[in-house]
């Protein structure tokens, strides 16, 4: 229906979004007038498109994203573009070129990321459905800070057409909601394959999720128990699995050797390929222009140093270290054996197991400038980065509170099994007794 | 001094569309940046989908070159900056390329040679620069982005070739070999480019890059021989280093700017599934290829071994000289018509093949051939049309274009009638009497003169048989 | 040991035959070349890498860059515990696309997002 519109004026408090269309246009179909916020790092033909950068200000994509195509087909209204970790590369949206978005749960922490605009619309009702990118949990960190759901569908299941890549092997667009039903249908709209993308398989979603959980074996690995993880944390999930086991489910622990290196194989791994996903951002074709008085090295290089972030060079700079000369078989070589191994290890307790459980992050979310260390804050990841090297669905539904603070229960599932994790997190959220 | 060059050469694959974007590759009189979408424009999020076209035709070279194809390859990222380059990297293939272990046979300074091809890979296009505000200070660049994403192959040869003529017959064979396989125009501008690396035996290696000829090929590698040997005679030492071929002035220049160390940091590429083709590999069928042809030239058509090289040397003319009439074929007299005086007159007008109608000069040779118009008129008909296409780009039809010069055949009527031949030898005999007395002096050669008198005033359009029969008998009746 | 290309020609023709496996880890060797940075990475082994990714850092910066870079590849190293293996896991090969030409972008749709196009060409800093 050409000329229909939604009128989005939200009261964005918690600084949400970096943009929105006031009168954003929809249409019919399974989305009919829904407000969908969008990630900032997603292609809107006409709207622009920033990854939260300095380096994109300004760029307006003149195609769009094929998973906007989906909703668009579907009636969605693109309401606006959510704020970021500067190229997805963090794990609070404080990384953000522009400003730091507040967690609706408690405005003095940060509401995680790197979708944390996305969660946070999603969490201060702004709208019901929102797209964010997970490459190395940025969909579930958020949503288990914010206290929503989030699914970080199969690798493949979902195109990655139009996202701005951050690290290709390990990314994936996927849904964030209030409710799992909720990121459920938006999970059927936006998943199928799309022949502009390699990488993507031809396995659509179709599915209404389904509470029965009888006779479901979930392996809970120790190590998603370990050092690190906040003990309080660690009780509300375990409680969590209880309730699932009450509810019919096997509850079988095991353990996950490969996470001791999954982190550092992450690392390398998706640093390596954002320093050479980054390289195109010199000024010449889109974004802020270079200087074409100085020679072209030069002015790339300062192009770039006043355009990307600190922990962005930093990413590039590591990435570009792992990769260069002579230590190509000490880093990414390395890392993708690594990554083999998380695969192998994925696969083996799949044998035994239908799904495996524990909690999304270690800890509720932080305060403000609380990991100031680079490293510290990479080692929060430790839970949600399994899923992405190994290319599995993982759901992260909220499961209790810990000083008032949201904490996720994350369910990963064999590989193209989403509608498994979404089945589980259906039952849990569902609660109680059969 | 031994000189051992090494090729690796650069090949635009004629597709349809670009290797990674549906983007048409036929961009050559169109205006800068109309052939671009988001992915070879790198815009951000654009994802690349390899073109099937370009991975067969590289196959068709692969299996023409003898090569080996490794049960899996794959696209790898070269990353480097420059403002040719849209996405900071160039795609192309590293340590999994798409072929192995190939060869060609040459003709080599000592006869048959084999020249063995390390690697063949398939990798895109970077754009195209121009520069502003003057050759010596440029101000500032322009970049062009319609080449951008051309599918090329680089092939890569093992350091076999021994002189700048050896590696300018290799340069032959491999174009022929691949417009045989129908893969390559070798019309187009930049559609090959050449590096090679040249040493003298016992010294450092060099470097040569832009070459962009053939011709170009030989004059940059003779350059460097007689500027790597005078170097060592003086005792100087050669270093290893990167030089520059400018065309124009036919030498090579040491890149001066010292660009910064090169460190590429390939990786697999993560946007891209790798190849398994070796199956595919096997079943596809390549054409006839030019050694092959030689062979058949010469033992169908009898062609000799040197006719038979030049006419399956291009494929245009070897199409060109099979699709000939059965009896036109097997004539030598074709063989030197095509081989010698098209060519000969192409080269000397610095022509080439290609656009050139060659209907018309297959319907020169019919008439010829019929003998409505003699050799040497054959001739002055090519050389008219051949200046006609030079210099408008289309020409007459041959027969109209012999009408128009009056070229036809004139034949000399019976006996004593009184015909243009005839009426030409009475001239010629009333106006040479002294050629007259030689000749009944028993001087043959004085017929000859008498001849070429009577060819004279027709132009060349009598038959030399007629003029001799009528001279003859003119000359006898005088007696 | 005996030339798999079947070409023909001697192995040790000049010595420059390598069997394709040969070949292939001659492009690249696993090893890691620890002289380039020995131990721990200097500052200006971070010029050098800032060099590499084109990103120009300052002075100042470069300490603080350079520690950061330390703890986080000596977190790194634990890789070193890792074996190299087989490739595991389910893989598409042969992803393609037909030769068919799709309309591209306007030289305008192109040029949208540039300030200063000339004559339909992007504008670049200068090369020479
Ligand atoms: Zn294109």
């Amino acid at each position: 229906m050409p000329g229909r519109t939604v009128s989005f004026h939200p009261d964005d408090r918690y600084a949400a979004f970096l943009r929105t269309i006031p009168e954003a246009p929809c249409g019919e179909g399974r989305l009919a007038g829904v407000p969908v916020a969008v990630k900032d790092n997603i292609s809107t033909a006409g709207i622009e498109t920033t990854c939260a950068s300095k380096i994109l200000k300004g760029y307006v994509p003149p195609y769009d994203a094929t998973v906007v195509e989906r909703l668009k087909r579907e009636g969605a209204a693109i309401v606006g573009k959510t704020n970021m970790d500067e190229f997805g590369m963090g794990t609070t949206t404080e990384n953000s070129a522009f400003w730091p978005t507040l967690n609706p749960a408690d405005p003095t922490r940060v509401p995680g990321g790197s979708s944390g605009g996305s969660a946070a619309a999603v969490a201060a009702g702004l709208v019901p459905l929102a797209l964010g990118t997970d490459t190395g949990g940025s969909i579930r960190c958020p949503a288990a800070f914010c206290g929503i759901v989030g699914l970080k569908p199969t690798y493949g299941r979902v195109s990655r057409y139009g996202l701005i890549a951050y690290a290709n092997s390990l990314e994936q667009i996927g849904p964030m909601a209030r409710t799992v039903k909720d990121a459920s249908l938006l999970m059927e709209v936006i998943a199928g394959h799309d022949p502009r993308d390699s990488t993507s398989r031809d396995c659509p979603y179709h599915h209404a999720p389904d509470p029965e959980i009888r006779g479901v074996r979930i392996g809970v690995p120790e190590e998603f128990f370990g050092e690190g993880v906040d003990p309080r944390v660690a009780s509300v999930v375990w409680d969590a699995i209880s309730l699932l086991e009450r509810k019919g489910a096997e509850v079988i622990t095991c353990r996950m050797p490969s996470m001791a290196y999954a982190l550092a194989a992450y690392y390398v791994t998706c640093t390596s390929e954002a320093s050479s996903n980054l390289a195109r951002f010199d000024g010449v074709r889109y974004g802020p222009p270079a200087d074409t008085k100085k020679p072209w090295h030069e002015a790339f290089q300062e192009q770039r140093r006043a355009g990307f972030g600190e922990e962005v060079r930093r990413r590039i700079m590591l990435g570009t270290f792992a990769l260069s000369s002579g230590y190509y078989g000490k880093y990414y070589a390395k890392a993708q054996a690594a990554r083999n191994n998380v695969r192998a290890d994925f696969e083996r307790l799949f044998c035994d197991v239908d799904v495996l459980a524990g909690p999304t992050m270690p800890t509720v979310a932080f305060r403000f400038g609380e990991k100031s260390d680079p490293l510290s804050m990479y080692l929060s990841d430790i839970l949600t980065v399994p899923a992405n090297l190994a290319g599995v669905p993982a759901i992260s539904v909220p499961c209790g509170k810990v000083d008032g603070l949201p904490v996720g229960l994350q369910i990963m599932g064999r590989w193209m099994e989403d509608e498994r994790v979404v089945d589980v997190a259906y039952a849990f959220e569902q609660g109680g007794s059969p | 001094m031994t000189v051992i060059v090494g090729l690796e050469i650069h090949c635009q694959l004629d597709t349809a569309t670009k290797l990674f974007c549906g983007c048409s590759t036929d961009y050559r009189d169109d205006p800068p940046n109309s052939h671009v979408c988001p992915v070879c424009l790198g815009l951000p999020g654009s994802l690349p989908k390899i073109n099937r076209k370009a991975v067969e035709y590289a196959l068709r070279v692969a299996k023409a070159l003898n090569c080996e194809v490794p049960e899996e390859s794959e696209f790898a990222r070269k990353n480097y900056f420059y403002p040719d380059l849209d996405k900071g990297y160039q795609i192309t293939q590293y340590d999994k390329p798409l072929a192995v272990c190939g060869y060609l046979d040459i003709e080599g300074d000592e006869g048959e040679k084999r020249v063995r091809i390390t690697r063949v890979h398939m990798e895109e296009d970077p754009g195209r620069l121009v520069h502003k505000g003057g050759a010596d200070r440029p101000k500032y660049t322009l970049v062009d982005y319609n080449r951008a994403g051309i599918p090329l192959i680089e092939i890569v040869t093992e350091p076999d070739l021994r002189s700048p003529k050896e590696a300018r017959r290799f340069l032959n064979k491999l174009r022929a070999t691949l417009e045989y396989l129908g893969v390559f125009d070798s019309e187009k501008e930049g559609s090959l480019r050449v590096d090679a690396n040249i040493s003298l035996a016992g010294s450092e290696r060099v470097e040569v890059k832009n070459i962009t000829s053939y011709k170009g090929v030989e004059k940059a590698l003779t350059f460097e021989v007689t500027r790597q040997k005078n170097a060592i005679r003086r005792g100087q030492k050669i270093v290893r280093e990167t030089r520059h071929f400018v065309e124009a002035r036919g030498v090579t220049t040491s890149s001066r700017s010292k660009e910064m160390e090169q460190d590429y940091r390939y990786f697999p590429e993560p946007d891209l599934r790798p190849l398994r083709v070796r199956d595919w590999a096997e079943e596809i069928k390549i054409p006839e290829l030019p050694d092959a042809r030689k062979q058949r030239f010469i033992e169908d058509y009898g062609v000799s071994p040197t006719h038979a090289a030049t006419l399956t040397g291009d494929w245009q003319i070897a199409e060109f000289y099979d699709s000939l009439p059965a009896d036109l074929r097997v004539s030598t007299a074709t063989a030197t018509w095509v081989a010698d005086t098209l060519l000969g007159e192409l080269n000397y007008r610095d022509m080439s093949i290609r656009g050139v109608p060659l209907d018309h000069f297959k319907e020169l040779l019919l008439i010829r051939q019929a003998g409505e118009i003699t050799e040497k008129a054959a001739v002055e008909v090519l050389r008219t049309l051949l200046d006609q296409i030079r210099d408008t780009g289309t020409c007459e039809l041959p027969r109209q274009c012999i009408g128009r010069l009056g070229l036809f055949v004139i034949a000399a009527a019976e006996e004593g009638a009184d015909d243009p031949v005839t009426a030409a030898a009475r001239q010629a005999i009333a106006e040479n009497p002294q050629a007259v007395a030689d000749f009944c002096q028993g001087k043959k050669e004085a017929l000859n003169f008498l001849v070429g008198q009577v060819m004279r005033k027709t132009r060349g359009c009598a038959k030399p048989g007629d003029v001799n029969r009528v001279l003859t008998s003119l000359l006898s009746g005088d007696e | 040991m005996a030339c798999t290309c079947g070409s023909g020609h001697s192995p040790d023709n000049n010595g420059y035959k390598k069997p394709y496996q040969d070949y292939l880890s001659s492009y690249r060797t696993l090893e890691p070349a620890r002289e380039a940075y020995p131990g721990m990475i200097t500052e200006r082994d971070t010029e050098h890498i800032a060099q590499l990714a084109d990103i120009a850092i300052d002075r100042e910066e470069l300490a603080s860059f350079t520690s950061r870079f330390n703890e986080i590849l000596e977190y790194f190293d634990i890789l070193d515990q890792v074996e190299m293996a087989e490739e595991s896991g389910e893989k598409a090969y042969n992803i393609f696309r037909e030769d068919e030409v799709v309309p591209s972008l306007s030289q305008e749709e192109a040029l949208s997002n540039t300030t200063a196009p000339e004559e339909g060409f992007f504008r670049a800093p200068r090369v020479m």
